[in-house]
């Protein structure tokens, strides 16, 4: 909220409080999202392979994966704010930004960081599907997180 | 609050909100703006209705789709409006019923329908036959502003640009707003009216006479439809005005001999573009707020002497709204002070709206962050301010003792 808008709520003897959380409902909505896409990357193989690529531990990267998901996620609320809120149109930002963050990421930071694809085959094709499928649930969830948060306001 | 010795007297002082509820043609009428749709009302009526009632509120303006239930001659398909009105007694809101909000039914065609009046004053009477329990009406909302849109400015309905048509307009909605409160009253005897009108003034730029004189007559032309619903004579050359432009001179007598509007409240709406300067070429500019509410109510309550409703009000920055919110409520608390009896405020709508802040001329899709809920029912910060404006102040609108003195 603004300041100027806080000061004459203030004047009047309100205590405004945030009325929207988009980067608190977008860090747990991406959390979920990283978690459930998980096993898709185990099963596809690709955790492995992007571990061993990184010089990871499978254990590490299946630790950090959740973690990075968190923080897109706190991203993805910042910048769509209250239009990542839509009821009908959530899941297609969701995927949406799910296909960008693989386009940034292993598409073209990564390749060019490596020199080379970072993972090829079924691999490749696991980690487009877990971030399609991360950037969907992120999507779908993240009303109902922002719907928790507000409780959650409301009752204090 | 209570207005004691007054037949019309309100039990409570009316805190609002409204579901935006336009429907006006466009583009010769192969396009029709329905703003409920435009806003998901359809889809979510019963949310928006408990909306409402979070917020502390019961009361609420309320337009059934005109075009959508009034389907024929004698025809009506009550289906929707059957189950708003009974999640409504559910939540025992009351509704202020806005029975012709800008736009008619397409068999109606529009204002310049010389059958308008009557067809309207059938649709009301069935209305309030159907729905008994309903007291608060609207008959014709903001007359002036669909007589205006639809026939000087072109840009609603018949869409035409001529004085005629807009005497035309607005005798039919006049004498519309007269019958359906006749025929409302004849089935639902103790039915409240608020016509809602919205208040606008033209400030001449500078001391050019013609500049002047389009103020003048724009001062006055904003009067008109009131003017005749209330039985309130016009000054002599508006009356030339209109008859010039084709209203009998037997139909003006009948309006100045009309009493139905004596139980009526004035509904006073404003908005920041209320307020319009006629600039140094002779042309209508609207800068924003000259005056305020307060001022340009205290010309209408001058005129019209009967107690008066802040009908309608928002802004069109969603981080400023809180701010109007509160300088609109301190208007209200500082006519009251002056003795004008004010029965209600509204922030209006419930919802954002559609393609209002290009005068609903074209089907754009624009979202106007205006509402206390935006358009996926999440509360904007004006929703808050509103809530704690009314638990403030809802036992006791007005703690100051009016003070005309002051």
């Amino acid at each position: 909220m603004n300041d100027g808008l806080m000061r004459f709520m203030r004047a009047h003897g309100q205590k405004p409080a945030p009325g929207q959380r988009p980067v608190t409902a977008g860090a747990l909505a991406g959390l979920c999202a990283g978690v459930a896409a998980l096993p898709l990357l185990v099963w596809s193989d690709a955790l492995a392979t992007v571990a061993a690529e990184l010089s990871l531990s499978d254990r590490v990267l299946a630790a950090a994966y959740p973690a990075i998901a968190l923080v897109a996620g706190g991203f993805y609320g910042a910048v769509f704010r209250r239009a990542a809120n839509d009821r009908r149109g959530g899941w297609l930002f969701g995927i949406s930004y799910g296909f960008l963050l693989w386009m940034v990421g292993p598409t073209a930071l990564l390749q060019a960081t490596l020199g080379r694809p970072l993972v090829t085959g079924t691999s490749a094709m696991g980690v487009l599907a877990a971030n399609l499928l991360s950037g969907l649930i992120l999507g779908l969830l993240f009303r109902p997180m922002h719907r928790l948060t507000q409780l959650r306001s409301h009752a204090r | 609050m209570r207005y004691s010795g007054d037949p019309f007297s309100m039990v409570d002082f009316m805190f609002a909100t409204g579901i935006e509820c336009s429907c006006p043609t466009i583009e010769g009428g192969r396009w029709r703006i329905d703003e409920l749709e435009a806003t998901d009302h359809y889809r979510y009526w019963r949310r928006d209705l408990e909306l409402v009632r979070g917020l502390g509120l019961r009361y609420l303006r309320y337009g059934p789709p005109l075009h959508r239930v009034f389907t024929g001659p004698g025809k009506y398909d009550w289906s929707f409006m059957d189950q708003v009105a009974e999640a409504m007694q559910q939540l025992e809101l009351v509704p202020i019923t806005d029975l012709c909000h800008f736009g008619v039914p397409d068999w109606l065609e529009n204002f310049q329908n010389p059958e308008l009046p009557q067809k309207l004053a059938e649709y009301a009477g069935a209305f309030a036959r159907r729905y008994p329990w309903i007291r608060l009406y609207t008959p014709v909302n903001e007359m002036y502003v669909a007589a205006r849109m639809s026939a000087l400015d072109g840009a609603w309905n018949e869409q035409l640009r001529s004085e005629t048509a807009f005497v035309t307009a607005i005798r039919h909605l006049a004498r519309a707003s007269v019958l359906m409160m006749t025929a409302i009253l004849r089935e639902s005897p103790d039915a409240r009216f608020i016509n809602s009108e919205s208040s606008e003034f033209y400030q001449p730029c500078c001391p050019d006479p013609d500049i002047q004189r389009i103020a003048d007559f724009e001062n006055q032309r904003r009067f008109i439809a009131l003017d005749l619903l209330y039985a309130v004579p016009v000054r002599d050359d508006v009356h030339a005005y209109l008859l010039q432009h084709g209203m009998p001179a037997e139909e003006y007598e009948w309006f100045m001999g009309s009493k139905v509007a004596e139980r009526a409240i004035l509904g006073v709406d404003y908005y920041r573009w209320n307020e319009k300067l006629i600039n140094s070429q002779g042309r209508v500019e609207a800068l924003g707020e000259l005056f305020g509410w307060y001022v340009i109510t205290s010309q209408y309550y001058d005129r019209y002497r009967r107690p008066v409703m802040h009908t309608e009000t928002n802004c069109l920055d969603a981080a400023e709204a809180p701010g109007w919110l509160w300088r609109q409520w301190h208007n209200v608390q500082l006519i009251h002070r002056a003795g004008v009896p004010v029965t209600g405020f509204t922030w209006y709508s419930l919802q954002d709206q559609v393609d209002w802040d290009i005068g609903l001329s074209r089907a754009v899709g624009n979202v106007n962050p205006v509402g206390l809920y935006d358009l996926n029912r999440d509360p904007r910060p004006v929703a808050d301010a509103y809530r704690y404006l009314i638990s403030m102040y809802r036992n006791n609108p007005f703690p100051l003792p009016v003070s005309v003195a002051d």
